[in-house]
């Protein structure tokens, strides 16, 4: 049993870090939040170049087919540095649910290009989308990066309502850019009306888009736990740092017990999440029957410690937490739109307790 | 990353629960189940002799050499042995004290002479054994040990009073930290002394806890004896041997008390469900995080257990116990929730069940072994670099 990463992981690791270095600390996130599309489209484009789109793809598609492991290692340090970027909707949302269908066509097509980041895309949930089999008529809201994607892999009904998984160009449809609580993250409603949709375009339909939508969003989620998991690594490090030189009454505020204790339950609940999220990971890659119910748990342990984090981080901070000029904020809300990405902890929940067979009398 | 367990690892599990099954399907077969915390009295001549017949079968101490009754096996191994232990649901051990703390401390920094003279005796479970640390006026603190140690001749005469001694009346030898220079201070000038307990020097009285039973005694030492070969270290040094007893405690059996908390959980869930408390969504997520808690704390002891594997203990693994122990604790909160006004009955000559003796024992679980106020200074402290505490000692 070994818990290190391999040596390839800690190098795509590594340069990633080097890469990240000049682009952190608050005035770089706050200037990437005043483009429009919520992040530095030239930092998105080095990102590419990096190669680091490329995780989750298969070596027959331009991909490192790294897998999880390295997705999840790239989440945690994107989450500590608070990357804003569309890499999680784009290379972990879209790219392993295209690569892991069985739509060949469309896969030579896109991957190539998606690997390299030459287009971007992203996913939309279930909306109101119905399909009959020509065309598509639906609305779909809380789509990341939508209005900046070129193409979108969205969820709809066909007219036995069964599920459909459809890969489309985002440019078809009436977009709209929904401004965010957390704005590194920016999402757009799309809405399309009898929009031509012949069966080329169709990823999955019926039994084989719910395993396959099922599969890749227990995946998603545990890349998720790991960026949860960078943010409350973060958190806790800013609230160690700041009580070793902040002095109140004359000491340095992390003598107090009351400051040191509500950090050892930061790092307490952290340390519990990553223990789920680099065993889901394992699972994720392995493709081991319990995926499920892992991925549920580091989605619900990660999501709680993150936001406990980035609460109590504020909270250890005091008055200049609570600044926009101060990062804290930032972690705070990153940290909580995360909680409703992939479901809400409500939704782990009843799902995970469904797997244990706790059904209600 | 590599979760697996190897293939020889694997085996040895197989190997294991073989054995266990035979024993505990054959000639063990009442003590499936039995004794344990809390309860720790039960059926204890039949437990006894099971744990003699472990030791003669060579399944007791597997790591310690053979020399001294073991086996030489891996860290890795040893944790096996106890997860498919708890997993069988064999009895509640008795002689752990001295397998899992005395043994290793005597392996690390005992004489040669004393590691001949009990090491053989624990892992054939000859002699059991209890820890001397706690006292009525040092308990966190512990460096406020008063019990002293005077040498007379060829021996040691001890004189003082302990407290929280689990297993005393039972056990036929106490690990004593006693102040053997008379005017010293906090963790200067105490010995860490191996005292028999069946002589007129000693008294031990139960303490009656919450569920009424006693697994717990004060111990008190009026004049004891003991051979002046049996201090642990040099005289004066016994702090620092008791300190590497306590990183003992961050054990192999961790994982095997987890089995035991996964079997609590299915007995809770089964209680919900008989009683139509799964109808309750709080109850069913109450439930589902209590189990998401759980695997987070198998996979972090893992994460430990590898650390140490590689010869160092990772910032983490003090988090451990701070973590199982609210975590147990709020397990038998969630029991009493389900078991309902049923739960505020109990039987003749108060007679708890097993699930009332979980919701009472755990809020021990927060208190001893480093109370969690204890370990939140220690997690500051020693694996995120926080100032100390002014008044804890530097060790």
């Amino acid at each position: 049993m070994d818990f290190r990463h391999h040596t390839d992981v800690d190098e795509l690791c590594a340069m990633t870090a080097r890469w990240l270095e000049p682009l952190g600390g608050i005035e770089a996130q706050l200037a990437a939040q005043q483009h429009r599309a919520g992040y530095d489209p030239k930092a998105w484009n080095q990102l590419c170049e990096l190669g680091l789109c490329s995780v989750m793809v298969d070596e027959s598609f331009g991909g490192t087919q790294m897998g999880m492991e390295a997705m999840s290692a790239l989440c945690a340090l994107f989450g500590q540095h608070l990357l804003a970027s569309p890499f999680f909707a784009h290379a972990m949302l879209a790219c392993d649910l295209l690569n892991q269908s069985d739509a060949e066509p469309l896969k030579t097509q896109h991957l190539p290009l998606w690997t390299m980041g030459e287009s971007l895309a992203t996913v939309a949930g279930l909306g109101t989308g119905i399909w009959d089999g020509d065309a598509l008529s639906g609305a779909w809201s809380d789509v990341p990066h939508g209005a900046q994607a070129d193409w979108v892999i969205l969820q709809a009904k066909d007219r036995n309502q069964n599920l459909v998984l459809a890969l489309l160009p985002c440019d078809r449809f009436e977009r709209s850019q929904q401004d965010t609580l957390d704005q590194s993250r920016k999402k757009a409603s799309l809405s399309a009306q009898g929009l031509a949709l012949d069966s080329s375009s169709i990823i999955a339909t019926g039994e084989a888009a719910n395993r396959l939508l099922s599969f890749t969003q227990d995946r998603a989620m545990v890349a998720l736990a790991h960026e949860q998991v960078g943010i409350a690594q973060a958190c806790v490090e800013a609230s160690v740092e700041y009580a070793k030189t902040r002095r109140q009454f004359g000491e340095v505020i992390g003598k107090f017990q009351a400051i040191k204790h509500l950090i050892a339950d930061m790092f307490t609940r952290l340390e519990a999440a990553r223990s789920v999220a680099l065993y889901a990971a394992w699972c994720a890659d392995h493709q081991t029957d319990e995926l499920p119910f892992v991925a549920r748990s580091a989605a619900q342990l990660a999501g709680d410690a993150s936001f406990e984090c980035a609460g109590q981080n504020i909270q250890v901070h005091g008055g200049i937490g609570f600044t926009w000029e101060h990062p804290a904020h930032l972690f705070f809300k990153r940290a909580q739109a995360n909680r409703h990405l992939l479901g809400s902890s409500l939704e782990h929940l009843d799902h995970a307790s469904h797997l244990l067979g706790l059904e209600g009398g | 990353m590599d979760l697996n367990f190897s293939a020889d690892e694997n085996a040895f599990r197989f190997e294991v629960r073989r054995f266990l099954e035979e024993q505990l399907n054959g000639p063990f077969a009442g003590l499936r189940g039995r004794g344990g915390p809390g309860d720790e009295e039960e059926l204890f001549d039949e437990r006894l002799e099971w744990e003699r017949f472990l030791g003669a079968s060579g399944w007791n101490c597997l790591s310690w050499s053979p020399e001294f009754g073991g086996r030489a096996l891996s860290l890795m191994q040893e944790v096996i042995f106890f997860e498919e232990y708890a997993r069988a649901q064999a009895p509640g051990r008795l002689g752990h004290i001295g397998e899992g703390l005395l043994g290793p401390t005597l392996i690390a920094m005992g004489s040669e002479d004393q590691r001949q003279r009990f090491l053989p005796k624990i892992s054939s479970v000859q002699e059991l054994w209890c820890q001397g640390y706690s006292e009525p006026g040092a308990g966190s603190d512990l460096a406020g040990v008063r019990t002293r140690a005077e040498r007379q001749g060829d021996e040691w005469v001890i004189t003082g009073q302990k407290v929280w001694t689990s297993l005393a009346h039972r056990s036929d030898w106490c690990f004593v930290l006693a102040r053997s220079e008379p005017g010293s201070t906090r963790h200067q000038g105490l010995s860490y002394l191996l005292v028999p307990l069946d002589q007129p020097g000693v008294e031990i009285r139960p303490i009656v806890q919450p569920t009424g039973e006693g697994d717990f005694n004060e111990v008190f030492f009026d004049g004891a004896r003991t051979d002046a070969r049996w201090v642990v270290g040099e005289p004066g040094d016994g702090w620092r041997v008791a300190m590497a007893t306590l990183a003992f405690e961050r054990g192999t059996s961790t994982l095997a008390q987890q089995l035991n908390f996964t079997n609590e959980w299915l007995q809770i869930a089964a209680v919900a469900r008989e009683r139509g408390m799964l109808k309750h969504q709080q109850i069913r997520h109450r439930l589902t995080q209590s189990r998401m808690e759980l695997l987070a704390m198998r996979w972090s002891t893992l994460r430990m257990l590898s650390g140490m594997l590689e010869g160092q203990l990772s910032p983490e693994a003090y988090t451990l116990k701070l973590y199982w122990a609210s975590w147990h604790r709020r397990l038998g909160e969630l029991a009493m929730e389900v078991l309902g006004s049923a739960g505020d009955l109990v039987g003749e000559g108060y007679d708890l069940s097993s699930l009332q003796r979980l919701f009472l024992f755990s809020r021990a679980d927060t208190i001893y072994a480093g109370s969690n106020q204890i370990q939140r200074s220690v997690i500051a402290e020693r694996a995120l670099g926080l100032p100390k505490d002014p008044w804890r000692d530097r060790s």
